[in-house]
């Protein structure tokens, strides 16, 4: 049993290897994305790609909550010190407001439904921090 | 993008796929009454796992799906041939973002994306490499549905932050490409089953 096994795995080796050499380099990239930090406080807020907000989440003392309009409802954002979050949406999936509160510089969040997208950089440009 | 942009897109959409349709199936002699009933019979399979697997909420990545209407393709794909899951493929997508209510939305583009370029790479591989098997077949399938999803989000999106989801989906992907690979091959290796893709059968 254990020969016909082996036996079927090298007529099928060439496939292993391309399946494993996919599965190493995904896992490769997950675990440094997962473990990557951009050091920048500021979190960049787009409607597609044109930049709404900028904040900076180290200098939030209280938390508050704001409106940005997207493209089929307003998504409400909240901030405090070093996190944000998607507090409402009215997309179907809710994977956004699911995420819950991000830490500055960790992974972004997106909302495909309507077209937001929050994310650190550490390019914040030098403009004014709006909101 | 401006809704007319948008119905354009969507008019060409829909003038490409009926010419593709009238050079593919022109000559084809696939609507005899026991095909018809097979692919009808395949296609219910398709939709109803298709409506089945958006009930599971997207607990691992975004667009989080279990690839079981695949299943149905790739049995056809190996059992029929391919102009057979094509077709089926084509109107599984089409039916099942109408019932869903995301038709010509951003939701159903991307389906019908990574069905496009998922049964694309399916039936490269399968008719270019004869040795491939059914279960890596299934797998590169899954795995450029969510390649061509993440596509159509970061044109929607215009910006490229979607693609930090990319490793993950393709680590889920592969997964349940496999495991719908192992579903298919399972039920292809049984002469019961692939006794319903023979023409000599008799109703």
């Amino acid at each position: 049993m254990a020969s016909k096994f082996l036996d079927k795995l090298r007529r099928h080796v060439v496939e292993i290897i391309i399946v494993g050499s996919i599965l190493a380099a995904s896992i490769t990239l997950a675990v440094v994305l997962s473990f990557f930090r951009v050091s920048s406080s500021i979190a960049i807020i787009k409607h597609h790609n044109e930049t709404i907000m900028k904040v900076d989440l180290s200098k939030e003392n209280e938390e508050r909550h704001f409106q940005v309009k997207g493209d089929f409802s307003f998504v409400t954002i909240a901030v405090k010190k070093d996190y944000i979050c998607i507090e409402h949406n009215d997309c179907p999936s809710q994977y956004c407001v699911n995420e819950g509160w991000v830490k500055s510089g960790e992974k972004p969040i997106i909302c495909a439904y309507n077209g937001i997208s929050i994310y650190f950089s550490e390019d914040s440009g030098g403009s004014a921090i709006l909101g | 993008m401006s809704p007319w942009i948008g119905g354009l897109i969507g008019i060409g959409a829909a003038i490409l796929f009926l010419v593709l349709f009238v050079l593919i199936y022109r000559k084809s002699n696939m609507f005899g009454v026991r095909k018809i009933v097979l692919l009808g019979l395949f296609l219910a399979l398709a939709i109803a796992l298709g409506m089945f697997e958006s009930m599971i909420p997207d607990f691992l990545v975004p667009g989080f799906k279990l690839g079981l209407a695949n299943i149905a393709i790739v049995l056809l794909l190996f059992g029929a041939g391919w102009k057979e899951a094509l077709l089926v493929d084509v109107l599984r997508v089409v039916l099942v973002s109408l019932l869903r209510g995301n038709f010509m939305t951003m939701g159903g583009w991307m389906s019908f994306a990574g069905m496009a370029l998922s049964f694309l790479g399916m039936l490269l591989i399968h008719l270019l490499w004869k040795k491939a098997s059914v279960i890596f077949v299934s797998i590169i399938g899954a795995l450029l549905h969510d390649v061509g999803q993440i596509f159509v989000a970061f044109i929607y999106m215009e910006n490229g932050a979607i693609f930090y989801y990319l490793p993950f989906m393709v680590l889920v992907s592969l997964a349940t490409g496999a495991l719908a690979g192992i579903v298919a091959y399972t039920l292809l290796k049984r002469e019961s089953f692939t006794r319903l893709f023979r023409k000599e059968e008799a109703d």
